[in-house]
């Protein structure tokens, strides 16, 4: 009987932990849907390919943008708390920007950027070696960058 | 008499020069129990001004273009040339090349290296009457200028998503080009135009693709008389100046953030004579200066046109709002958008006012919006609620008693009839037409029943 109503709390507890844990974000990146979703900084419809970013603020929200060149402009103009996530190359896999590593390129990226993320430094040389005209550059640079054109306009 | 002679001279030599040109240039024909049998050989023996003729069959191989030839099959679309599945099936390198009425497929599907069915590197080439199939891009315009690109039929990928597809017609670095006719389907955009100044679109049509037309930072261009249905949306001009568009159909933009066409960024531009038709929304505008929006018709969309408080210098004058659901709709209240010109509105089909002196002009101002509207656009899901009672009561108390202020527009002068356009006009006789049609039908059968029904009752009675 007693511990009948002990699970039974204890049921309860896990269920409530498991809410209050589904609710308290932490969610990571989101999938791309493109009949759905639109960049938060350009209106453009986001491509469900290796240019797309996001911005998952601690709140929950998820921003995503077209172009790694939308998010840091993005991110240059709004004062908010969260976590920003590019995409590799290659696999598609979502990687946290302080772990990626970048280059920009002459590959037609939506907006024009030409900027390129990598999951591994070897990638990244790989891709340096191969494509004409592409160089490595790091997530500070990208967002330095984005002030400076900023600035101009 | 001395100048005679020079003239004659002249005229001689000319005459002489230009001969031999001319006499060099040949037909060459390509087809079974034809001079050649390949089409790649015919290509790498031609010489400038050469047409190359070629009979039904399927030709194999990709295609490099290094002279002014002109390719023709002598049949549209039954000859087919069939690309390596990798690269482009026909590349153009050299200027004043030709290629008509072929059916082009299997180009490379490698993204890295823009792979087309048929890729452009010179200027002024011809691309007529083609079908285009099994390829990423369809026609790529790089860095080359003047083209002719008509009447071709593009079809994509049905099944890929839009960041596997390419577009139907790429148009980049490259000025000046006519694109008419075409067709376009299940591509990622339409026609994609990017630093590419003073293009000239005139009745195409782009269906069930990402964009019909997408402009990047491209200037002077200017589209007319094209239908875009089913796409995410049928225009989105983006970072350009001076776009002019007019007498186009934007139908069945359907989806969370679909538009009819969308503004980013865009200055000094002009909308007319356009119609906006079942979309989601008709038009979107963002950050743009100096938007000129005037005739156009906004057609049964959710929402007939979003104009966000970050653009200024604009005006929106002589248009139709007509059964959209929500007419309007504004982020903020501003007054850097003039909703008249020329003591002359909007047509606002739920408007309620009266023409008081009889010049077309209704009083009071319209007002855009409700109570419910706003609350719509402040939180999207309360759409759920659109035309219900519970919506129906708010707009009645925000009627009478307006105590929550709410950004909406001002019309000071509007129209009490619908204003007079083409594409508008056009659609309302088909309509027409089309309820006399039905009319007629209805009739008809009604006789033939009731005719039919007597003739039955008297051959019964007589029997």
């Amino acid at each position: 009987m007693g511990i009948a109503h002990f699970s039974k709390a204890g049921l309860v507890l896990i269920l409530m932990m498991a809410v209050i844990g589904g609710c308290s974000g932490d969610s990571g990146p989101q999938p791309i849907d493109e009949a759905v979703d639109v960049c938060a900084s350009c209106n453009m419809s986001v491509s469900d390919g290796p240019f797309a970013a996001e911005w998952v603020q601690r709140d929950g929200e998820v921003l995503k943008f077209d172009d790694i060149g939308c998010l840091a402009g993005y991110l240059n103009n709004n004062d908010t708390d969260g976590e920003a996530y590019v995409r590799d190359f290659h696999s598609k896999e979502w990687i946290r920007t302080d772990q990626a590593f970048f280059a920009e390129s002459e590959v037609h990226t939506p907006m024009n950027s030409g900027l390129v993320a990598f999951q591994g430094e070897d990638r990244l040389q790989a891709f340096i070696r191969e494509e004409t005209g592409a160089k490595e550059t790091t997530w500070e640079e990208i967002l330095r960058h984005a002030r400076d054109e900023e600035a101009k306009h | 008499m001395e100048r005679k002679i020079i003239l004659c001279w002249i005229f001689i030599t000319i005459l002489f020069v230009g001969m031999p040109e001319k006499a060099e240039s040949a037909v060459r024909e390509v087809g079974e129990g034809k001079p050649y049998g390949q089409l790649v050989e015919a290509v790498r023996e031609a010489e400038d001004g050469d047409v190359i003729r070629v009979y039904p069959g399927e030709y194999r191989g990709n295609l490099a273009i290094d002279r002014s030839i002109t390719l023709e099959a002598v049949e549209k679309g039954r000859a087919k040339i069939i690309g390596d599945g990798e690269g482009n099936v026909i590349t153009i390198r050299h200027p004043g090349v030709t290629i008509k009425g072929f059916e082009i497929s299997s180009g490379g599907l490698d993204y890295l290296k823009n792979d087309a069915a048929v890729m452009v590197t010179r200027d002024g080439a011809r691309i007529e009457d083609n079908v285009i199939r099994q390829s990423l891009f369809g026609i790529y315009l790089k860095k080359s200028s003047d083209h002719v690109i008509r009447g071709n039929d593009i079809v994509g990928w049905k099944q890929r998503s839009f960041s596997e597809r390419g577009n139907g017609l790429h148009i980049y670095y490259s000025h000046r080009n006519r694109v008419e006719k075409n067709r376009f389907r299940y591509v990622r955009d339409g026609i994609y135009v990017e630093f590419s100044h003073r293009n000239r679109l005139y009745s195409n049509r782009v269906e069930d693709s990402r964009y019909g037309v997408h402009y990047m930072w491209s200037d002077d261009n200017r589209f007319e008389g094209n239908r875009f249905l089913r796409n995410v949306s049928g225009a989105a001009i983006m970072y350009s100046k001076r776009v002019k568009l007019t007498n186009n159909r934007f139908e069945n933009s359907q989806g969370m953030r679909s538009f009819g066409m969308f503004f980013q960024t865009v200055e000094d531009s002009e909308a007319y004579d356009n119609l906006f038709l079942h979309n989601s929304i008709g038009i979107f505008s963002d950050l743009s200066r100096n938007i000129q929006i005037h005739h156009n018709t906004f057609l049964a969309n959710d929402i007939g046109m979003e104009m966000l408080g970050s653009n200024w210098d604009g005006v929106v004058y002589q248009n139709n709002f007509i059964d959209n659901l929500q007419q309007l709709s504004v982020n903020e209240q501003t007054t850097k958008i003039d909703w008249s010109k020329g003591k002359r509105g909007n047509y606002w089909s739920d408007y309620e006012g009266v023409d008081v002196d009889g010049e077309g002009i209704g009083k009071p101002k319209y007002q855009s919006g409700n109570l419910f509207e706003y609350l719509m656009t402040k939180y999207p899901h309360t759409r759920l609620f659109i035309q219900s009672p519970t919506a129906k009561m708010l707009e009645a108390i925000d009627r009478w008693f307006p105590v929550v202020s709410r950004p909406s527009v001002t019309d000071p002068y509007p129209l009490m009839e619908p204003v007079r356009h083409e594409t508008y006009d056009r659609l309302r006789r088909r309509s027409e037409a089309g309820g006399k049609a039905a009319f007629a039908w209805v009739i008809s059968a009604v006789l033939l029943l009731t005719g039919g029904g007597a003739f039955w009752a008297v051959i019964r009675r007589n029997r």
